[in-house]
């Protein structure tokens, strides 16, 4: 049984397996874009991330995945202080995250977020989506901001539905608009908090191919997912998360072919059935 | 068994074909018991119909056009009745030019809105048909106007006539009369004028300067503090309203046609100079007397009451329910405090407390008047029912929303302001315009501390000997008023839902 599980290859080309030229973009020679140190969070009495450090650099493209309750999405929200941790320091783009708001709206403006539930404002309509924050944010004027957000809905595949609002659009292509409204702010880091999850398995591959050529386009993105095949493809590091902790962490083929925690191996096997 | 759809085969849906005769020998005829029933209900809708319309055919109907300037506007003076005609006048002009702006398609509502002058003028006679034909005129031009600068400004020119409908529409009730501050009041009024168009032009043209803030700060400390006699006042506003334009100004100078805009209004300035200095004081002293609100009422009143109540308790409504949602402990127990009070109260009562409460709670030199006093109170009790049903909006709206418009680097009062108020409120529409007309019908409760509202005029007509024994002509007559306005309300609400709705699930 153990034997079998150790060979995950076989199985990954069930899933999205696409066929790209494996190229990293990170740039090692520089200042890490992103250090968590000892990371601490609890929910009331609940320990929920003990002890995290992790370093990104830039250009990097970092997948975390583990089981469900394991802290990874709560981790992801600590960097753009949607969840406040209470021990341990993270300093993204070398401002710390304290309780200043002035720096907190400085780190959001420079860090994109995707959802799981995309999270569109359903009054306003795709367009206003993208402009809103370029708008009222970087104060740029409406006709600069309509014009990439133009450009951003040809580069996510969707231009003819610019003025639909989000309710009239398939779930794949909200997850497009909430990557394009997240990318108007020409941020530096792109999270994705289990972007695919509540998808269809054919909007899935839509969604993970606009996320492919973001991370080659030298993007760095931290992704919370299980899609196996899209780290293969594009991930420069992986961290196995279980109960709060990293249990390893490693390039795709280090994970894949040769992972060296017991625990790593058994959940792989399932999710790669 | 039935064939089976060939994969490329697409059906139309089923169709029913309509016949009226078929549709009642359904619904009505067949089987046995549905006649039956048809039988008892005609025979009941004319057992109750025939004494009805027995009685509208005697009725004396001649009490509502005898009385009908009293239920109108209550006591206020005869010979400046044309005011208020003049603010129908107004509104038929808003309303026809919003309507060539904004509404592109023929509506069947613009026939209920045309029909509505040219019905009343029917009806009327003398002066008061050509006073209702000259609302018809009014929105006729103002409906030409509408449509040719439609796609010249003039949706932003609609929303401006729409905010200065209502100041202008207390002035014309309420007139002018002359300040109370004696003979120098010309050069109070000169000087706060100076002070504005200073702070205009200042905040246009050194718009990256910061020190003058200081200046209009300076001049409000000095009016407060009471450190320049008669001129405290003046300085006080002055300053105070100087800084707000400042600011405004500094914040838009980028703007195209700003500077030309300035200088206009600095050349304004000199026909402002000459009207308060010259023409003024003989305007105020005839036409545009002042008219104190005792004078003010019948439905007139009502609607006063009822405009100026929402106005002023939706803003603070939303406040409250922000508040109570608030993350500042102070904040948060002062609404909830607030909130549980005021419907902890019935509304009579709080009508009572704001006119005997109010005299106290002020300073004796400012004195607020009973219409006034009774708006307030309005506005104390419709504000927390308010509050309850905009925060039952905000709790529908998930965490989420807020989690993507932080994540997009917006502030807090941006989250509010453009992705969550926008959502709730539009959720609560029903609600809140339920309601408003609640609140409409209750403003006839201020007969209880002594305004002549239309009620209140209706019980003095039924106690004239003349017409005793018209209750029910005069009754009816005023429901239906009430009814009109109430379904107006029920209307425009729909039609908002529906406009705002549009794509959205």
């Amino acid at each position: 049984m153990a034997e079998q599980d150790c060979q995950p290859q076989a199985t990954l080309n069930k899933q999205y397996a696409p066929q790209v030229k494996k190229q990293s973009h990170a740039r090692y020679d520089q200042d890490p874009i992103i250090i968590v140190e000892d990371l601490h969070k609890w929910y009331g009495n609940f320990h929920v991330l003990r002890g995290i450090n992790m370093k990104v650099w830039p250009g990097e493209v970092i997948v975390i995945f583990g089981p469900s309750g394991s802290g990874k999405s709560t981790f992801i929200r600590c960097i753009n202080r949607l969840e406040e941790h209470q021990k341990g320091r993270i300093i993204v783009d070398g401002i710390e995250l304290t309780h200043d708001v002035k720096n907190i709206e400085r780190i959001r403006r420079e860090v994109g977020m995707v959802f799981q539930q995309f999270n569109l404002f359903p009054h306003l309509t795709v367009l206003e989506n993208i402009t809103l924050a370029p708008i009222h944010v970087r104060k740029w004027p409406k006709e600069k901001a309509e014009k990439i957000a133009m450009e951003l809905l040809e580069r996510v595949g969707i231009p003819d539905q610019a003025h639909k609002y989000p309710g009239q659009l398939s779930g794949g292509q909200q997850q497009r608009v909430a990557i394009a409204r997240a990318l108007a702010m020409q941020p530096k880091i792109m999270l994705f908090d289990e972007p695919t999850s509540a998808l269809d398995p054919e909007m899935i591959k839509e969604v993970l191919d606009v996320m492919i050529e973001l991370a080659q386009s030298g993007m760095t993105m931290l992704v919370v997912t299980h899609e196996m095949g899209f780290a293969k493809a594009v991930a420069d590091r992986m961290f196995f998360f279980d109960k709060g902790q990293v249990v390893e962490s490693g390039t795709p083929e280090e994970i894949f072919t040769n992972p060296k925690e017991e625990r790593t191996k058994q959940f792989l096997a399932q999710i790669l059935h | 068994m039935a064939p089976q759809t060939q994969r490329d085969e697409y059906l139309p849906p089923p169709t029913e074909r309509f016949s009226l005769l078929g549709v009642i020998w359904k619904n009505l005829l067949t089987p046995w018991y549905n006649f039956v029933l048809t039988v008892v209900s005609l025979w009941l809708l004319y057992a109750i119909l025939k004494p009805t319309i027995r009685w509208a055919l005697h009725a004396r109907w001649e009490v509502l056009p005898a009385n009908m300037r009293i239920l109108m506007t209550g006591p206020y003076p005869g010979e400046f009745l044309w005011r208020v005609w003049a603010t129908l006048w107004l509104l038929g002009f808003v309303v026809g030019f919003s309507w060539g702006v904004w509404v592109r398609r023929r509506e069947r509502v613009t026939w209920v809105l045309v029909a509505i002058p040219i019905l009343l003028a029917a009806v009327s006679q003398g002066t008061v048909r050509l006073y209702w034909l000259g609302v018809l005129l009014a929105a006729l031009i103002g409906w030409a106007l509408g449509r040719r600068l439609r796609d010249r400004k003039g949706g932003l020119i609609g929303v401006l006539l729409w905010v200065f409908y209502f100041p202008a529409f207390v002035l014309l009730i309420r007139g002018f009369g002359l300040p109370e501050e004696g003979p120098a009041w010309k050069y109070h009024i000169a000087v706060q004028l100076a002070l504005y168009v200073a702070a205009l032009f200042v905040g246009v043209w050194a718009a990256k300067a910061s020190w003058p803030g200081w200046i209009w700060a300076a001049l409000a400390v000095v009016g407060l503090m009471g450190w320049a006699g008669p001129w405290s006042r003046t300085l006080f506003i002055g300053g105070v309203v100087a800084w707000l334009i400042w600011n405004g100004a500094r914040r838009y100078a980028h703007l195209e046609g700003m500077k030309r805009f300035t200088i206009s209004v600095g050349l304004a300035y000199i026909p402002a100079l000459i009207f308060i200095f010259f023409a003024y004081e003989p305007l105020a002293q005839t036409w545009l007397s002042k008219v104190n609100s005792n004078y003010w009422g019948g439905l007139l009143l009502n609607l006063l009451i009822t405009v100026f109540g929402i106005m002023f308790s939706f803003p603070l409504g939303v406040l409250f329910a922000l508040g109570r949602r608030s993350s500042l402990p102070v904040i948060r127990l002062f609404s909830i405090l607030y909130i549980e009070f005021i419907r902890g109260v019935p509304f009579i009562t709080i009508l009572f407390m704001a006119q005997v409460m109010f005299p106290i709670l002020l300073p004796p030199e400012m004195s607020i008047d009973r219409v006034v006093r009774a708006i307030l109170g309005v506005v104390m009790f419709a504000a927390a029912y308010m509050a309850e049903n905009v925060r039952g909006g905000l709790q529908a709206i998930p965490k989420g929303q807020y989690e993507a418009a932080y994540a997009l680097g917006l502030t807090a009062t941006q989250t509010m302001l453009l992705i969550i108020l926008p959502q709730a409120l539009r959720n609560v529409i029903p609600v809140l315009v339920g309601q408003f007309i609640g609140l409409l019908k209750d403003t006839t409760l201020v007969t209880i501390v002594g305004l002549l509202d239309i009620l209140g005029v209706a019980q003095s007509v039924l106690s004239n000997p003349d017409w005793i024994g018209t209750q029910r002509e005069v009754y009816l007559f005023v429901a239906l008023l009430f009814w009109v306005f109430s379904y107006g309300m029920s209307y425009a609400s729909r039609r908002l839902e529906q406009a705002l709705g549009v794509g959205q699930r």
